[in-house]
């Protein structure tokens, strides 16, 4: 195991950039989490500002009405600080009352609350308790109610509300844990191409090889001792994540969609280095595994839905991001954290993903070997 | 002189392939990564005929009103909000589990509707608002008729159930937060020159390279030779953030704005914050060139993840609102506001502001690689 044991040597040597670049995609990968917002609620609360110029008792039972339905967002009444809360997704929506409104609508003037909205579905609903609040309160008033009548009269009306069961429960702190999980796509790949790709160069240098080439060493113990040092080092680094997770999630993580997440996680992390490694028999140059590096995670991680929500992508890049390891494993995770009856039939899908994982890192593996054989022939 | 070290600068760092790779090939990459993650983005973003299911029952066949509201709302023309199923209760719950629905609908005995979910969302938020909203004009007509008997005569009733608007759009059509990702793309490239005067400064400095030792050795002023490497590696960056605009702008209709002048000064200072970052990660330590290769990526990276580039922009608002100092100071962050602001004030005030701070950012850091470099005197290297 010389080869085994010199690998660590390497590692030694090169682990102070090795344990930042670890830092960093763990803090990165942590504070994704932290500030993906998930919905916690059965009705989800739009993030709505109220700009209220008119200052009547409806107008201020109306804002009373949206406070108990959204989360309510403090922006200051000016140009720039609506367009930032906006762009910035701080609020949904910003609903601006204007003057004398509920004297219009109560004359049957028919005025108008504005709004500016950034995303059109949660505004629909904005729009939905707006239009329902006024429309209640028009009608009062044309049947004759004063104002305060009108007030009292819609307080009673909307404590009337349906029921509403849930059937899966956790699914906010699970949501989370898929994203935790999800970031491992660009975490692994990242930090296990640059890992492996800067000990493969060491390796692959012309006089290392040429020397290795002579001693008494099989070539494929040699590379077989290689790829059992990388898999060791990739594996406690996916050690690491997943006792983050435990920390951060412990209820969560010690249940069924926990160690399904584990597994599935375990099969990338296989994948993975798989991917390294062949990229690691490739690269000559060391100056070119940063972009390689670079270019794999970031673009694996941005068609797949690691980044960004796959509702987002277009079809079509959806079926193209098929043909990776990645897609299969961020799926893989929302599936998981999505079941909540255990059984063959519900568990069964998640094992079939793990196969496919797993058959990708079993390709990269075997073309990798076949790189290896037509070099030593050389 | 100065033109003759200038041009040679200039071809041999052409000649560089990891160096362009950076600077022309990856910001391509990255930004068509970009428009095929999010080219779909608005269309995510619009509503959606949202699927549901009634449980066709004894009580929801009783119930006219709930039956008119539902019918209504699921008709085929553009205001249709549901695509709704009739059938029983055990399918209802079926079609959900397989999440072929968003929810379903049920009428017990007490005739009160009862919602059935399986995971929380906006669009099982809408069903229910619907939901709340028959309920509630139900006990409105109640409570009218009880008010003043005489409506059920003259009309009013028959309004209370028809679609009414109380709402003006006043949105900012320009406002998608998906022009950020381009708008980091930008900054990472600007910064991205850094390596490009991280090479420059490698092949001038004799304690960095054998080059730089040779270079050293020539009769020719150094601050003249560093000057112009750097000159012509910045013209370089330039002229690949241009490509990229024309890319982006052109290929993917990105929209940056109207105001060309000042994206483009804010540009060239922003690539000269990058080149002398590149400058003083060079000079300032004696580390190997793949480690400082590593640093400065590694750094852009981190810059960019915390100005919004990796996932959602709430990781940019978190980071300016818990690290504010660090924000002001992240040059990622500042291109990334300054290219905003032109996009979306009428004035340019944040804009200026931004512009001084990223000023300030690269004159600090020539000021410091200027203090490395001076005086470096060597009797025997």
């Amino acid at each position: 195991m010389i080869v085994f044991k010199n690998y660590f040597n390497i590692v030694k040597r090169h682990l102070g950039i090795i344990i930042m670049f670890s830092a960093i995609s763990i803090g990165v990968s942590v504070i994704n989490t932290s500030y993906t917002s998930t919905e916690d609620y059965v009705s989800v609360e739009p993030k709505i500002a109220v700009i209220n110029y008119d200052e009547s008792s409806l107008s201020n039972n109306f804002v009373d009405y949206i406070t108990e339905r959204a989360e309510i967002v403090e922006v200051e009444d000016n140009e720039k600080a609506i367009q930032d809360s906006l762009y910035l997704n701080k609020v949904d929506s910003i609903l601006i009352i204007p003057d004398n409104f509920g004297a219009n609508l109560l004359m049957g003037n028919e005025p108008n609350v504005k709004i500016k909205k950034s995303t059109q579905n949660v505004s629909e609903y904005t729009e939905l308790l707006v239009n329902r609040y006024f429309k209640i309160a028009e009608n009062y008033s044309k049947v004759g109610m004063t104002e305060n009548e009108i007030i009292n009269n819609i307080e009673k009306d909307i404590q009337n509300e349906i029921e509403v069961k849930v059937s899966s429960e956790n699914q906010s702190d699970m949501e989370k844990l898929a994203v935790y999980y999800s970031f491992e796509n660009y975490a692994f790949l990242s930090i296990f191409t640059f890992i492996i790709g800067t000990i493969m160069c060491i390796f692959n240098k012309e006089t290392i090889r040429k020397r290795n080439n002579v001693s008494k060493l099989n070539p494929k113990s040699f590379s077989n001792q290689l790829f059992l040092g990388h898999m060791t080092l990739t594996l406690s680094i996916w050690a690491i994540f997943i006792l983050i997770s435990v920390i951060l999630y412990k209820d969560l993580m010690f249940t069924i969609n926990g160690l399904l997440l584990i597994l599935n996680s375990l099969c990338f992390a296989i994948t993975a280095t798989s991917l390294a490694y062949l990229i690691g028999c490739l690269i000559k140059n060391e100056n070119v595994i940063s972009g390689i590096q670079n270019v794999i995670s970031l673009g694996l991680s941005f068609i797949s839905g690691c980044f960004v929500p796959i509702e987002w992508l277009d079809t079509n890049i959806i079926n193209f991001s098929k043909i990776f390891p990645s897609y299969w494993f961020i799926q893989g995770n929302y599936d998981i954290t999505k079941l909540s009856t255990f059984n063959y039939e519900t568990i069964q899908p998640v094992i079939q993903n793990c196969g496919i994982i797993l058959a990708f890192g079993i390709i990269y593996f075997s073309i990798s070997k076949i790189i290896i054989a037509k070099k030593v022939k050389n | 002189m100065f033109k003759h070290l200038f041009m040679n600068k200039m071809k041999i760092l052409l000649k560089n392939k990891a160096m362009l790779f950076w600077s022309l090939i990856f910001p391509f990459v990255l930004g068509t990564f970009f428009q095929l993650a999010l080219g779909n983005v608005g269309e995510a973003f619009e509503m959606e005929v949202i699927p549901v299911a009634v449980v066709d029952n004894q009580y929801y066949q009783e119930d006219k009103i709930l039956k008119e509201v539902i019918s209504s709302l699921s008709k085929e023309n553009e205001n249709q909000l549901f695509n709704t199923v009739y059938v029983d209760e055990s399918e209802a719950q079926k079609l959900l589990d397989n999440e072929e629905i968003d929810g379903y609908i049920l009428l017990k005995e007490d005739n009160n509707p009862q919602m059935i979910v399986k995971t929380n969302g906006i669009n099982q938020t809408i069903i229910k608002s619907v939901l709340d909203e028959y309920y509630q004009m139900s006990n409105a007509t109640t409570q009218m008729i009880n008010y003043n008997p005489e409506i059920l005569y003259n009309g009013v009733l028959e309004t209370l159930y028809e679609e009414k608007n109380y709402i003006t759009d006043d949105s900012n059509e320009n406002i998608d937060f998906s022009i950020n990702y381009f708008f980091t793309l930008i900054a990472m490239t600007c910064l991205y020159g850094s390596l490009i005067g991280l090479e420059v400064i490698k092949d001038c400095e004799a304690n960095l390279s054998k080059k730089g030792a040779r270079m050293c050795m020539a009769p020719v002023n150094k601050f003249k030779m560093i000057l112009a490497g750097l000159l012509a590696g910045y013209v370089i960056q330039l002229v690949a953030l241009a490509l990229l605009f024309l890319y982006l702008i052109f290929v993917f209709n990105i929209n940056f704005g109207n105001q060309i002048l000042p994206t483009v000064v804010l540009a060239m200072v922003g690539c000269l914050a990058g080149t002398s970052l590149g400058t003083f990660v060079g000079v300032s330590n004696r580390k190997s060139e793949g480690f400082k290769i590593g640093i400065l990526i590694s750094v852009t990276m981190t810059c960019c993840f915390f100005s919004g580039m990796m996932g959602v922009i709430d990781i940019k608002v978190f980071f300016d609102e818990t690290f504010p100092l660090l924000a002001k100071i992240n040059p990622v962050n500042i291109i990334t506001d300054g290219l905003y602001s032109l996009f979306a004030y009428d004035n340019l005030d944040v804009y200026y502001n931004c512009l001084a701070r990223i000023s300030i950012f690269s004159l600090v850091l020539i000021t410091l690689s200027f203090m490395f470099i001076r005086r470096k005197k060597y009797d025997s290297i």
